[in-house]
């Protein structure tokens, strides 16, 4: 499983979310989409939409589960698949 | 009357956002919103740590970022020899690619310091830390001087050579902001490849 977590440096949301997965011991990988143009742009056009934090979930199936916002219950669910 | 109209349709998706605890980012304008906690009050579920292999994803790292260094420089050795042999026989399409050149090694900067990676350029023309590429910088710049026809064919040389690299990075690397990035590097040096090979079929 990979998951990957779009964020802004001022975003409040996703400095919940990555500590919410840090203190799950959840390895994740982060963009900072308001330094770096390029992970903006692949944000966008994964997601179709410009609002973080925005992760994506890559499962060994090479399925990928895709939520916007930090909402617990919907990764949580995602997490136990 | 329809101002307060608008006002209440951007009110309630606001409030529809924080309540999803999404925050909208703008490159020029973060506006923040209100914090809100209401979407996160979901009792704790413990999850396994997911299985990493620690040394894979090091050893991922350092190829990503041997290869980010490469690539600036390879960039900068392409505006180099562009610069001279501009200098040498003032052919437009030599001006106006070493411009773009500048261009790519802004987007591969980009990159370098999203991850905190020292530029390794050396602030002068024709100097590289990458002792291939520096010896290759030679090789071209002699062959480049020795006539016109020499010169198009070292920019050909020198993009079909850019498109190759960046074909086998993109064929390894799985960070989507690099691949973004990459992708518009190749659709660059393959127009350039296109501006040279007309200056050839021309000649």
């Amino acid at each position: 499983m990979k998951i990957t977590v779009y964020s802004t440096t001022t975003c409040p949301y996703c400095i919940k979310l990555k500590h919410w997965l840090e203190e799950k011991n959840i390895e994740f990988t982060e963009y900072m989409v308001d330094r770096n143009p390029y992970a903006a742009q692949a944000m966008i056009s994964i997601s179709g939409q410009r609002g973080v934090p925005f992760s994506t979930i890559e499962h060994e199936d090479g399925s990928m589960d895709k939520i916007i916002g930090f909402d617990r219950g919907q990764f949580e669910a995602v997490l136990a698949k | 009357m329809e101002k307060k109209f608008a006002i209440a349709i951007i009110t309630v998706l606001s409030l529809a956002l924080i309540g999803l605890g999404i925050y909208t980012f703008n490159n020029s304008d973060n506006d923040e919103m209100m914090n809100d906690d209401s979407a996160m009050i979901v009792e704790d579920v413990s999850i396994p740590p997911t299985q990493q292999d620690d040394t894979a994803v090091k050893s991922n790292f350092d190829s990503q970022e041997r290869q980010l260094l490469y690539l600036i420089e390879e960039e900068k050795l392409a505006h180099d020899v562009y610069t001279v042999l501009y200098e040498k026989y003032g052919a437009r399409v030599f001006g106006s690619i070493l411009n773009s050149e500048s261009t790519h090694q802004g987007k591969v900067l980009t990159l370098l310091e999203a991850r905190n990676i020292k530029d390794p350029r050396i602030d002068q023309i024709g100097k590289f830390q990458n002792t291939d590429l520096q010896q290759l910088y030679d090789e071209l710049i002699a062959k480049g001087l020795t006539g016109e026809m020499d010169a198009y064919q070292v920019g050909v040389a020198i993009e079909e050579r850019d498109i190759k690299d960046i074909s086998n990075q993109l064929a390894t690397t799985t960070e989507p902001d690099i691949i973004y990035a990459l992708e518009s590097l190749r659709s660059g040096s393959e127009n350039h490849l296109r501006a040279f090979n007309r200056q050839i079929s021309r000649y």
